[in-house]
């Protein structure tokens, strides 16, 4: 929280001189390193988006359609009559101001174009002018301006500069969701060809092949396999999970990074060992083999069209209810617009987990529980085995990923786990946990090694209260329940407190987990010695 | 001759004491001046890093207390004060100074600016303590006093700029590595490349 200052403190930081730029007049840097890079022209037209030939950002001529003005012109209209969200969201601020120093990219590197309230008005300038009478005919004096190729240039800047976490919506006193403002940004944008090839790579390879990495199902299989070689030599516990079996209870989603990148594959570890250890009747699909949504980044009806493939894979095998691994932005998709989006999944039942009887009428709409929700319902009933010590090596504290957390109210579950497996659980300063988490720096897509300024300086406010954990209680394992986390934390450790790890929850959980039937276990599924001393 | 000897040299050595009397009031105005008016100096060059932000928001680094709300304005005071305790000395401690700075050009680091800004806000506290003293304490004892700052100063420049390249560097390995480590882990998995097995310390014997 901002300090009260004193009334003479007050009076003093009051700045009375008129800034020497207009914002409208600040240009935009578009040199190489601060941008992302545009998408390549075969993933768009596999898409069917607007396919343009090659170009970057840092030319200063993007090669616009003739028409550039009226298709944004027309776009918008069209999404402010479908969306009275982004009608309410462009008239109802006020610029109280109480966003502007809530978003990460703008503590971390000051640009006041960062400002959440700033970020809108690049849109809201725009709207003024072109579907306000009062801009129409006052233009600049009422904030309004026209929109001109530069203007474009600044919002691909700025609208891939937020990483749509929402933590200034918390703030706001309208609640006004500045990510809407963004994902709208994003999509005029793309209707003129303007994508960045992180996110639309992946959302391509995902209608292709199922998932963001483009793994095919054979190879998806493998990588499950091998990971059931590795529990094995540790735990002596050979586990078989079933892929695309019809008739099994649940599908189990979860994001592709959990398969293929670490730190994400020992938590992909975890879930398998758990499921083994209560006897789930579970299947895993190579066709459904990506919880996450690069959609969500793109537009709306991406974000469907991904979502639906999740839906048409448990209605083919026939399941009762899909469990969700640890995922990010697939939360915010689910809990927030999955019900009017492919919703509501009536061809499926109320979940109810088979071991508690629990019955998940939060997810009553959706048919999908959080792995979280769904472990911390074990371990409140007892049903598993832990021994928390074969943790103690760490001392853990919990980053709230964004879109649980703000998404879907994901809070308590993630740390009653966490307190269930390992014994030495610290928090981070009360402003910067919960709805009030700072995102990794890396989200919404922005996960690139392109922007690693960028994402260096957006997640400076996370890294540093890791930090003043870190110093304080010695802690030296930073865990969370998101892949994008698990890629993008583990860089911003190393360039901030390199002494912290990255790991998942269920990670974790497989260390503790005491299965029946195991051998004596001497490594954590990273296979290295369960105690620091016999390192 | 010989009495005129002794004399000269009694009021050589007077003079000497006296001069010397008169240096250390000086230095001790000096140092008094200094810690009296150390919060006020250090604010003074903190506002001159904040300066190297935008307007809009210069406000919000110098005046948002808690350091979790503003890990930037945080990162500056910490360090400004511990270089200020520095960069006074007579002879500065390059351990402290370098754990000092390396708060303060890691965030620079990866702000934008141009390396040559990144670092340049060190020079100010040259000028401004010249001016500051200038103003108060004009006398040779300030003069050798400000010559001890700049040599501090000089120093300061290449602790930061060791410390810029070392973090530059590690950006730019932290963007070789996350491409690098995907792709190896794969082709280790797929069978497709196998490392040299490690060495079993046991079997050797």
């Amino acid at each position: 929280m901002v300090d009260i200052l004193k009334p003479e403190e007050m009076f003093d930081s009051i700045d009375y001189s008129i800034p020497s730029d207009r914002w409208q007049d600040v240009p935009t840097d578009l040199t190489l390193g601060n941008f992302c890079y545009p998408a390549k022209k075969k993933n768009q037209e596999y898409l069917g988006l607007v396919a343009k030939d090659e170009w970057s950002p840092a030319d200063d001529d993007w090669k616009l359609p003739d028409n550039w003005e009226k298709i944004i012109y027309e776009g918008f209209k069209e999404r402010l009559g479908k969306y009275r969200s982004l009608k309410i969201f462009m008239d109802v601020c006020v610029r109280c101001g109480a966003c502007a120093d809530k978003c990460h990219f703008f503590i971390g590197s000051g640009d006041p174009k960062n400002m959440p309230v700033l970020r809108a008005e690049l849109l809201r300038s725009v709207y003024r002018k072109d579907f306000t009478t009062a801009g129409k005919i006052l233009g600049s004096i009422a904030g309004a301006r026209k929109l001109t190729p530069t203007v474009i240039k600044e919002w691909f800047s700025y609208f891939y500069q937020c990483s749509e976490c929402r933590r200034c919506s918390v703030y706001c006193p309208y609640g006004i969701d500045t990510a809407e403002i963004t994902m709208m940004g994003r999509e005029l944008l793309s209707l003129l060809g303007l994508n960045i090839n992180w996110i639309i790579e992946p959302v391509a390879n995902c209608f292709r092949t199922g998932n963001h990495l483009g793994i095919q199902p054979h190879a998806f299989k493998e990588m499950i396999e091998f990971f059931c070689d590795d529990i094995e030599e540790i735990t002596g516990i050979k586990i078989n999970p079933s892929f695309n079996r019809k008739g099994a209870e649940i599908l189990f989603i979860t994001p592709s990074g959990d398969a293929f990148a670490d730190p994400g594959t020992y938590t992909m570890m975890g879930y398998l060992m758990l499921f083994e250890h209560i006897g789930l009747d579970y299947t895993l699909s190579t066709y459904a083999s990506e919880g996450g949504n690069f959609g969500l980044f793109t537009s709306s009806e991406m974000m469907k069209r991904l979502n639906g493939k999740m839906y048409a894979e448990s209605k083919r095998l026939g399941v009762k209810w899909i469990l969700g691994g640890e995922c990010g932005h697939m939360w915010r998709v689910i809990n927030q617009y999955m019900e009017t989006m492919n919703g509501p999944a009536d061809f499926m039942e109320v979940p109810v987990s088979p071991i508690t009887g629990t019955r998940f009428d939060n997810a009553a709409s959706t048919k999908m529980v959080h792995i979280t929700e769904f472990t911390a319902d074990l371990i409140k009933n007892n049903k598993l085995k832990l021994d928390p010590s074969r943790n103690d090596k760490f001392k853990v504290t919990y980053h709230d990923s964004c879109n649980p957390a703000r998404g879907m109210g994901l809070l308590d579950e993630p740390r009653y786990v966490l307190n269930g497996v390992c014994n030495n659980f610290y928090e981070m300063p009360e402003n910067t946990i919960r709805e009030q988490t700072f995102c990794c720096g890396s989200g919404s897509g922005l996960n690139t090694e392109e922007i690693m300024d960028l994402r260096m300086r957006g997640g400076l406010p996370r890294a540093n209260a890791v930090k003043h954990v870190h110093d304080k209680f010695g802690v030296n394992l930073l865990a969370t329940i998101c892949a994008i986390d698990r890629a993008a934390l583990p860089p911003l450790m190393d360039y901030w407190v390199p002494e912290v790890g990255v790991a998942g929850i269920h990670e974790l959980v497989g260390n503790a987990l005491v299965m029946d039937g195991e051998i004596e276990r001497t490594t954590d599924l990273r296979f290295e010695p369960l105690n620091e001393e016999e390192e | 001759m010989y009495n005129f000897n002794i004399v000269a040299q009694k009021v050589f050595l007077n003079f000497v004491r006296f001069r010397q009397l008169q240096q250390r009031t000086l230095v001790m105005d000096l140092q008094k001046y200094i810690t009296e008016n150390r919060q006020k100096l250090v604010e003074k060059w903190i506002a001159s890093v904040v300066e190297t932000y935008p307007a809009d928001s210069v406000k919000f680094f110098k005046n948002t207390k808690n350091p979790f709300d503003n890990p930037v304005g945080s990162t500056i005071k910490r360090s400004i004060d511990l270089l200020f305790s520095q960069v006074i000395k007579q002879k500065m401690d390059l351990a402290a100074a370098n754990e000092a700075m390396d708060p303060i050009v890691r965030l620079r680091a990866v702000q934008e600016f141009t390396p040559s800004r990144a670092i340049s806000f060190i020079f100010n506290i040259k000028h401004l303590l010249r001016e500051e003293l200038g103003k108060q304490l004009p006398d040779k004892s300030v003069e050798r006093f400000l010559e001890d700052v700049e040599s501090n100063v000089d120093e300061m420049i290449l602790i930061a700029l060791d410390t810029y390249g070392k973090c530059r560097e590690k950006i730019y390995l932290l963007r070789i590595n996350q491409a690098k480590n995907s792709l190896k882990k794969l082709l280790i998995k797929k069978e497709i490349i196998c490392e040299i097995p490690d060495i079993d310390p046991e079997s050797q014997t």
